[in-house]
């Protein structure tokens, strides 16, 4: 099995193929050429139009005339029945064609090479007065009519038509007769049972006189057009129907105010088999009708034309030898059926095999089955038509040599082989290209119509994209909402394009010419497109200008060929060094907040060994100074404590790690902060005086945080205010936030600015005397921050006022 | 309380000063106390001795107080506080979730820390059969035992005196545990009467009552107020 994969098994299959259909090929030619004469000699016996069988087709047209014109007018008794004129001008007729002597004597043949028969009823005439079944000779060959139908017979076999009898009579008296073969070069005639003598005539396009009466009984030709060629020319006018060259009546179109056809005049008719013709005299058409006789189904006609002892010899050799070369052909082409098997047997492994490569084990396609499919398939069309006309070249080809060389069959049959195993061989090849295509799957691939296919739907998508693409610049820049807001270029972009389609359309009102219109409409879309991709950089730059403005510093792409690639390059850098600077700023406040956060607490371990020392040492037994100095150092380490603890929080505010937002009413919240601190503010001797002008004010924060912020504030109201004053807390909802006044008179001169004291460790009181360890507006400050408000210190004269202001949030539900 | 003076404590911390600061400080209220300054040591030292209290610190070589805790709670079930320097609500958390029942942060108050030591003790040794008894009539939260039938309320198994009305409030809350009340629900539900501006009045009521139950009112384990909505009692109770 192995061995038949190998592509040299294949070659070898293919040449050996090729050897013997050549062979063949060569044996079969040589077979056919050697019989070829007794064909030819066969077919041109048998052939209807052949030089040496005219004579028997003649007879039979004889026959046929004699058999309508003559024998069908005649009585049982062999009299004539028609009128004297019919029956002169029906001998005038057959004398013209000669088959009626100078003594009225019917004569079909003088050359006795076939004998005949013709019979119209009970009326026959025949060689010998033999009957049809003597003449008949089914064997060898016979023209016979029977039954409307005409064969032509032979032992190799023959054929037959039916014949639908070409006479016809008319009611003006003529009839016409169309023969089914020549007679002395007369293709037809008519007889007229009137007098034409004297009668004008014309001749028709069969070269039979057609007399015709003046009176207009007969049709009348036009002399001119119909004398000299086969037809006359038609009028048409719109007083008269319009009829085609065979007389129908058909429509006239409209624009056409006059149309002339030439016709044959005898075939002039009308379709209830009227005669139309023009009388120049009266300068009228005049209808003429024919009326073909009723002759029935079948004419009662029978003839018969056969080969008459003195030629059959002739033909009887001419049947012995062609059966004997059709046995011998047959004998030697089924001789050829076994190697012919081979042939396809070879050439089917060769099919079947070819292309399949051992090595990478599958069927590999080479240069040739690469060509176009279509190509291919064209070719194997060619081929086939090819093989079938090489049979007619190679028989052309023999009859040129057939003279010229002592050996023309030889000759001839090689040639021929040539030529077939030639084309055998391409057309194996081919064909098994493609069945090649179709084993290795890629048969649609190797077709022009998949390339054709391919770069079709590449044209598609790259149409697609563009489109694409340009719908996208058409959305970014005029219908994006964004764009509408932001970008001055898409909206100046918006109104010139505007203002520029409105132009052309005023231009297009008043111009209607196309060529111009059409170039206009080009370079408009040109413009518009060409406009439309620099506004879409444009706008991109502008985002991107925005996206940096909002903290977006990434990097954009922009295509080399776009107008702002140098600008984008060089935002890209500007945001690209804004990010280096902010995240260098955010690292170090991250350090910051994370050296504050161990800072202070490495401060409690030691700060929890002292304070559980003095406890400790308060309880010893102490001299009272040394239980006051006790009772310092217990006051000062609290304060130290709280410090460490402000500043711990501060350091996590502002990192925002410690916050946990919920949905808290600030109202609430400032009147709990009141209650809790009551006894404060009782024992402060200061007096708050809350206006609250809300029901509600949810706000989305951290309660913890902000009870701390107010606590402070009101603390440092407290401690700082001048005694016997008031301090005013209101809270208000404006512009949808919920804004916390804290306002209070100052016991002392206010020296710093509001930034100084909301810096951490700034006090009020320089001195520093008083307690608080200066983070109280700081805390307030950052934890309101990072609840996400706002604080603000104002300071008027010794007014102090603190604004915390924190977004109002609609609940949800 | 004077009956578990003899109760045995066990500190630790990688801070020898602190470690004998507290010694010193539960030595005079009559604990015994044994030390320890690292997990490893606190656990082997809770295996030689009867502990019924452990202080512990988070931050410690070799074995932290939480791992310590977890390893601890495997067998025992003694009174664990934390003493940490960590004071962030999620640290408190994480402790108290990983078996702690109380935690106190650095620098602590000392009288705070004997009064948490006390409480807890004292749940632990006596508090189990006086709860038992009070089953369908008492709600007990945490530290906190509210006998409805005798309306009275214990502190760690100490009856606390309540007014009427701090009784009204405490009752409310703790039979709503984690629910949060606004002033306004408390007072027309105590007072059954509706009021304006009643946050003083609440607010106030709170205050006593938070003075009676919590060791420090300023850092309540119990009675909390919701900044900006309202007052609760924590439902898992002494947990924040």
């Amino acid at each position: 099995m192995k061995i038949l994969k190998e592509k040299s098994t294949r070659i070898i299959a293919f040449v050996s193929a090729c050897i013997i259909f050549a062979i063949c090929a060569v044996s079969g030619l040589s077979d056919i050429f050697s019989n070829k004469k007794i064909y030819d000699k066969y077919n041109s016996f048998y052939m209807r139009s052949a030089g040496s069988h005219e004579e028997a087709e003649e007879i039979f047209s004889k026959l046929w005339v004699v058999g309508n014109m003559y024998l069908r007018n005649l009585d049982e008794n062999g009299k004539f029945t028609g009128s004297d004129e019919l029956k002169n001008s029906t001998e005038k007729a057959l004398k013209e064609l000669e088959i009626m002597d100078s003594k009225g004597n019917i004569t079909i043949t003088k050359s006795e090479n076939f004998d005949y028969y013709v019979s119209w009823g009970e009326n026959s005439i025949s060689t010998d007065n033999k009957s049809y079944d003597e003449i008949y000779k089914s064997d060898v060959f016979s023209i016979t009519m029977l039954n409307d139908t005409i064969s032509h017979s032979s032992s190799m076999g023959g054929y037959s038509n039916y014949y639908d009898g070409s006479w016809y009579t008319t009611d003006y008296g003529m009839t016409y007769y169309d023969f089914p073969h020549t007679i002395n070069n007369i293709m037809a005639s008519a007889v007229y049972d009137y007098d034409t003598t004297e009668l004008d005539y014309y001749i028709d396009n069969y070269g039979v006189k057609i007399y015709y009466k003046k009176d207009g009984s007969t049709p009348v030709p036009n002399p001119e057009e119909c004398s000299s060629n086969f037809g006359m020319e038609v009028y048409y006018n719109e007083q008269e129907p319009y009829y085609d060259r065979y007389g129908n009546i058909v429509e006239v179109p409209e624009d056409e105010e006059i149309e002339k056809v030439t016709v044959p005049a005898s075939l002039l008719k009308d379709n209830d088999n009227s005669y139309i013709l023009y009388n120049n005299d009266e300068n009228k058409w005049v209808k003429v009708k024919e009326n073909t006789k009723n002759i029935g189904n079948e004419i009662p006609l029978k003839i018969c034309v056969s080969p008459s002892e003195k030629i059959l010899p002739i033909y009887q050799q001419l049947e012995s030898d062609m059966k004997k070369a059709e046995k011998n052909i047959t004998r030697s082409l089924l001789g050829l059926i076994p190697f012919i098997v081979i042939v396809v047997v070879l050439m089917g492994y060769f099919v079947v095999a070819d292309g399949y490569d051992v090595k990478q084990k599958k069927f590999v396609m080479n240069s040739v089955d690469k060509i176009f499919a279509e190509i291919i398939i064209a070719v194997i069309f060619g081929l086939g038509i090819a093989f079938i006309g090489s049979f007619e070249l190679i028989y052309e080809f023999y009859d040129v040599i057939e003279h010229s060389y002592s050996n023309p069959q030889a000759i001839s049959a090689a040639a021929g082989s040539f030529l077939l195993t030639l084309i055998f061989a391409l057309f194996t090849l081919t064909a098994s290209s493609i069945i090649k295509r179709f084993k290795c799957r890629s048969f649609w691939k190797t077709t022009f119509t998949s390339r054709i296919w391919k770069i079709f739907v590449k044209i598609m998508k790259r149409i697609y994209k563009k489109i694409k693409s340009i719908s996208a610049i058409i959305k970014d820049t005029i219908f994006s909402k964004d764009m509408h807001n932001n970008n001055v270029f898409a909206k100046r972009f918006m109104i010139k394009h505007g203002l520029f389609i409105f132009a052309i359309l005023l231009f297009a009102s008043i111009n209607s010419n196309f060529d111009i219109w059409s170039i206009i409409f080009i370079i408009s879309v040109v413009y518009i497109f060409s406009n439309l991709k620099d506004i879409k950089a444009m706008t991109e730059l502008s985002k991107q200008i925005n996206d940096i403005y909002d903290g977006d510093y990434s990097e954009k792409e922009v295509h080399m060929d776009s107008p702002t690639y140098t600008m984008t390059e060089k935002l890209n850098n500007i945001s690209d060094g804004i990010q280096t600077a902010v995240d260098k700023r955010i690292q170090s406040e991250r350090m910051k907040i994370d050296l504050v956060t161990n800072v202070s607490h490495d401060l409690k371990t030691p700060l929890t060994s002292i304070i559980s020392y003095i406890n400790l040492l308060s309880m010893e037994e102490l001299s009272p100074v040394a239980r006051d100095y006790v009772k310092i150092l217990e006051q000062k380490s609290e304060r130290l404590h709280e410090i460490v603890a402000d500043v711990f929080d501060i350091a996590k505010a502002t990192s925002r790690t410690d916050i946990n937002f919920e949905m808290i009413d600030a109202v609430i919240l400032v009147e709990q902060v009141l209650a809790d601190m009551t006894d404060r503010i009782d024992k402060s001797g200061r007096e708050i005086r809350k206006t609250i002008s809300a029901e509600t004010a949810p706000i989305y924060a951290d309660g913890k945080k902000l009870y701390r912020v107010l606590q402070n504030l009101i603390d440092n109201a407290l401690k700082y205010s001048l005694e016997n004053t008031r301090i005013y807390l209101t809270l208000k909802k404006e512009n949808g936030n919920a804004v916390i006044t804290l306002k209070n008179i100052s016991s002392y001169e206010i020296k710093f600015t509001p930034e100084e004291i909301t810096e951490r460790f700034t006090r009020g009181d320089e001195s520093r005397t008083t307690e608080g360890n200066g983070l109280g507006l700081s805390i307030a400050k950052s934890f309101t921050e990072a609840c996400g408000g706002s604080f603000e210190i104002i300071i008027d004269g010794d007014v102090f006022e603190a604004d915390i202001t924190l977004p109002v949030t609609i609940k949800e539900k | 309380m004077d009956s578990f003076e003899n109760a045995c404590i066990l500190v630790v911390d990688d801070d020898h000063y602190i470690v004998n600061a507290i010694a010193k400080l539960l030595e005079k209220e009559g604990y015994r106390i044994f030390k320890a300054y690292n997990g490893i040591e606190a656990i082997e030292s809770l295996m030689q001795n009867d502990i019924q209290l452990i202080l512990i610190d988070v931050m410690m070589p070799k074995l932290d107080g939480l791992s310590a805790m977890m390893k601890i709670r495997t067998t025992r079930n003694i009174p664990i506080i934390v003493l940490s320097a960590k004071s962030e609500e999620s640290d408190k958390i994480l402790g108290l979730s990983m078996g702690a029942d109380d935690y106190i942060t650095k620098p602590y108050n000392p009288m705070e820390l004997v009064a948490r030591v006390k409480s807890n003790l004292r749940r632990y040794l006596s508090l189990g059969s006086v709860d038992s008894t009070h089953l369908d009539s008492s709600i007990k939260i945490g530290g906190l035992t509210l006998d409805k039938d005798a309306k009275q309320l214990y502190v760690d198994g100490e009856p606390v005196k309540l007014t009427a009305t701090e009784y009204k409030i405490t009752e409310m809350l703790m039979e709503n545990a984690g629910r949060v009340f606004s002033a306004e629900e408390i007072y027309s539900h105590i007072w059954n009467e509706d009021s304006y501006s009643v946050e003083n009045t609440v607010m106030v009521h709170i205050r006593h009552i938070r003075e009676k139950i919590e060791i420090n009112p300023s850092d309540p384990r119990y009675l909390k107020v919701v900044w900006g909505i309202g007052y609760k009692i924590e439902k898992s109770g002494g947990k924040l």
